[in-house]
């Protein structure tokens, strides 16, 4: 009995210490605070207009005929490409695109309009910029649709002309007309498909170097054993050190995450489609594994700056192997077991399926018995690292 | 003492602390090495393949199944399930299982022999955007080739020839030429840039570290002696090897992508390099000025890298810069990075050099502007940083 008041008075201690240590330095403070915040905005911001629209383009019609001139009113009808240059020959287009002003040629030759009348194929040349990737995709969905659409239209005139059956000539011109609908992010939006993603990971790299400063800051004033120890030199429970520390960590990412979910989502209009209750409960094991692992790691730095360097590199990284960007698939199988070491690539694919995708819980478990596994095991590392560290007095 | 004589003996003394700082050495050298090797590896299949597809067949006729072999010949689509209906398809996406749905309707073929046109749904996750903007096209491409294979065996009934059917399905079509990175590889794109924030941060973060610990230990007295007073070769010499490790390293990983992985690059190698230089250099300076304006060496670092990773989304090299917002897109001019990116998409496509250069140089600015204000930076660190535990 004695024990468990003592755990649960040497858990309050370190969470009381924590606190004080964290809110009596504002550069701690802004990480462990204001980061997520700041940073969410920002970010969501900078995607805000979600869609890339009006690609600036350059046509370069040597055809000029009535087919020619459609083809342009159509391109510059869409809302996804704007023709900015109508170039005079291919050279000219071609330094346009060099100078970065357009991302994309459309190069009608001569001869275009008078093989479509003559039932030839008439081919159109188009030049994409690739090194914009989002650009190059934006370009050429926009290209080909209007392709497919102005082929309709010829085709359904031709066999209207030959069958004189309306039915018959909108089979013809295709006798298969797949239908798409785009799932979870409608408008397909570059924000609400990363935001999640990266506001997930703030989360773990925010803890990672707080709980990184925190210490290492203990540590070059020579007063870890502040931390360790109480005033009469006896030390605390191992565990309770762990389990004190990381409860700052919940309660301050739950307020934050609460921010984030209470206002950042809703002004930018990210997918919401997840139950309220369900994310919470998805969050929770999430930001405690990241505690656990954060108070282990801390241990290991000598000041308070040295977290900064071995963890913002990391955040590329892991936001890359959660397979967000660039599948799981494509990647070396080793590599793929040894993300899931890191509670948030398990946390950014169950709050994607849960948050965008609107699944419930029984889509996520296994990612949600990860993350209860990674809180035991690390709980467990921390705590005999801690218990290492007293005995020795390090 | 020469002013050379100093330098060396700047560096001298910087290379002894480096010494002792032993754990500090290996994470600044080692950990970009780790990081190459891990963007490497994670991109080694340099291509999007087998993209995972359910298809809901309720048709199960000769032409769907057709349709279902087309699909699958494709590399960029793999068709991994067959659900009977279209909500276990669903379940199948919220696993995580399938990216997309193909749902081929009852009587498609009896409809294609009484000529009325079906319409297949696809179903994708745009949850995953970029995997399924691909995996999205390559269905619908295949899907138009099965519609234009219906359309010829219609027109040949007709009297057509194969050439002349092939030719009426398509009255226009485009010869694609995809510019700069024919590959249409994600991974070519993205692996400079991401190496490079990298480097980045830890040319950053280095400097400063070090920089802040001659206040911290109060050493900076025997840092300026060692210049024989002159705060520019006090910092020089202090930066110089840092600067050098990262460029050097810099040109490594020029050669290993461009060299090795034979990524596309239509310029010279030396301008990337020299992008790469610069672009260090500035955002040391960029971190130079942080620290003088926060004073403090945990804020001024924080800031930094948090500044420099921040960099990449204002590149606008993945959501372009043309089409943020207008407070943003000036923002964004502020950040090195985008001259940076400016500069090494010109490379990538050899556009003129003498276009290159001026945006290239504008990294300079900040250069100018740490130069302005070293002797600043240099009195900071006389002053002692006081440190509480606050408890």
């Amino acid at each position: 009995m004695k024990n468990i008041t003592k755990f649960f008075n040497d858990t309050y201690i370190s969470f009381i210490n924590e606190s004080k240590i964290i809110f009596s330095d504002f550069g701690v403070f802004l990480v462990a605070t204001l980061a997520i915040l700041i940073y969410g905005v920002i970010y969501s911001y900078s995607y805000a207009p979600e869609v890339l629209l009006k690609v600036p383009i350059a046509v370069v019609d040597e055809d000029n005929s009535t087919h020619s001139r459609d083809f342009m009113a159509a391109l510059s009808s869409s809302p996804n490409i704007k023709i900015s240059y109508q170039a005079a020959d291919m050279n000219e287009a071609k330094e346009l695109m060099l100078d970065q002003e357009a991302h994309g040629i459309i190069y009608i030759e001569k001869g275009f309009g008078d093989d479509i009348l003559s039932g030839k194929t008439a081919y159109f040349g188009t030049y994409g910029d690739a090194s914009y990737f989002l650009a190059y995709k934006q370009f050429f969905m926009a290209v080909n649709k209007i392709m497919l659409d102005m082929n309709l239209n010829i085709k359904y005139k031709r066999y209207m002309a030959a069958e004189n059956n309306s039915n018959k000539a909108i089979f013809l011109s295709q006798p298969v007309d797949t239908q798409e609908e785009f799932l979870y992010n409608k408008a397909q939006g570059y924000g609400s498909f990363l935001m999640p993603s990266i506001l997930i990971l703030i989360i773990q790299q925010t803890i990672l170097l707080v709980t990184g400063m925190v210490y290492g800051k203990a540590k070059s004033l020579k007063s870890t054993n502040k931390l360790l120890f109480d005033k009469n030199g006896d030390s605390y429970y191992a565990g309770a050190i762990v389990l004190g520390r990381s409860i700052y960590y919940l309660l301050s990412n739950l307020f934050t995450w609460t921010i984030i979910m209470g206002i950042v989502y809703p002004l930018f209009h990210f997918p919401n489609n997840g139950n309220i209750w369900e994310i919470f409960a998805f969050v929770i094991p999430y930001i405690l594994s990241c505690s656990f692992l954060g108070v282990f790691i801390s241990t290991f730095f000598r000041h308070k700056e040295s977290s900064i360097l071995y963890i913002f590199f990391s955040s590329i990284i892991l936001l890359l192997l959660s397979g967000i960007s660039w599948p799981h698939k494509g990647m070396p199988d080793l590599m793929v077991m040894f993300s899931y070491v890191f509670p948030s690539t398990n946390a950014i694919i169950g709050f994607s399926r849960l948050e965008t995708m609107g699944a419930n819980m029984s889509y996520v478990t296994t990612q949600y018995y990860s993350l209860i596994a990674l809180c035991v095991i690390f709980y467990i590392a921390a705590t005999i690292r801690y218990r290492y560290i007293i005995k020795n007095k390090l | 003492m020469s002013q050379t004589n100093s330098i060396v003996s700047v560096i001298k003394r910087e290379l002894g602390l480096l010494k002792q700082r032993r754990s500090f050495l290996l994470g600044i050298t080692l950990l970009p090495v780790l990081s190459l090797v891990l963007l490497l590896t994670m991109f080694g299949g340099a291509e999007l393949h087998n993209l995972p597809l359910a298809v809901v067949d309720h048709d199960n006729s000769t032409l769907s199944r057709r349709f279902i072999r087309m699909l699958d010949a494709n590399a960029i689509i793999q068709v991994d399930y067959m659900p009977q209906t279209v909500e276990e398809a669903e379940d199948m996406v919220l696993a995580g299982k399938v990216d997309g749905i193909l749902y081929i309707p009852r009587n498609m073929q009896n409809d294609i022999y009484s000529t009325t046109t079906v319409k297949p749904q696809v179903y994708i996750n745009a949850a995953k955007l970029l995997n399924s903007l691909v995996l999205y096209e390559n269905i619908m491409v295949t899907a138009q080739m099965l519609s234009s294979g219906i359309e010829m065996q219609f027109l040949t009934k007709l009297g057509k020839t194969a050439d002349q059917a092939y030719e009426l399905t398509l009255p226009t079509y485009y010869e694609e030429h995809v510019l700069f990175n024919p590959y249409m590889s994600y991974a070519y794109y993205l692996i400079t840039p991401f190496n490079t924030i990298i480097i980045l941060i830890f040319a950053v973060c280095s400097i400063l570290y070090t920089i802040g610990l001659e206040r911290r230990e109060l050493t900076s007295k025997e840092w300026l002696d060692s210049a024989n007073g002159s705060p520019y070769i006090a910092m020089f010499g202090k930066i110089l090897p840092y600067t050098t490790f990262y460029t050097l390293w810099a040109i490594i990983c020029n050669l290993i992508i461009y060299g090795y992985t034979e990524s596309p690059l239509n310029g010279s190698i030396w301008m990337m390099n020299l992008n790469m230089f610069l672009s260090i250099i500035s955002y040391q300076s960029v971190g130079l000025v942080v620290l003088l304006v926060l004073r403090k060496l945990m804020e001024s670092m924080s800031i930094s890298a948090a500044l420099t990773t921040m960099s990449f989304t204002m590149g606008g090299l993945t959501f372009p810069l043309i089409a943020m917002y207008k407070p943003i897109f000036y923002v964004a001019h502020l950040f090195p990075f985008t001259y940076f990116i400016y500069s090494y998409v010109d490379i990538i496509r050899g556009t003129d050099i003498l276009h290159t250069l001026p945006y290239m140089s504008i990294q300079l600015i900040y250069v100018v502007i740490a130069i302005l204000i070293t002797p600043l930076v240099v009195k900071l660190t006389t002053k002692p940083e006081k440190e509480k535990l606050g408890i």
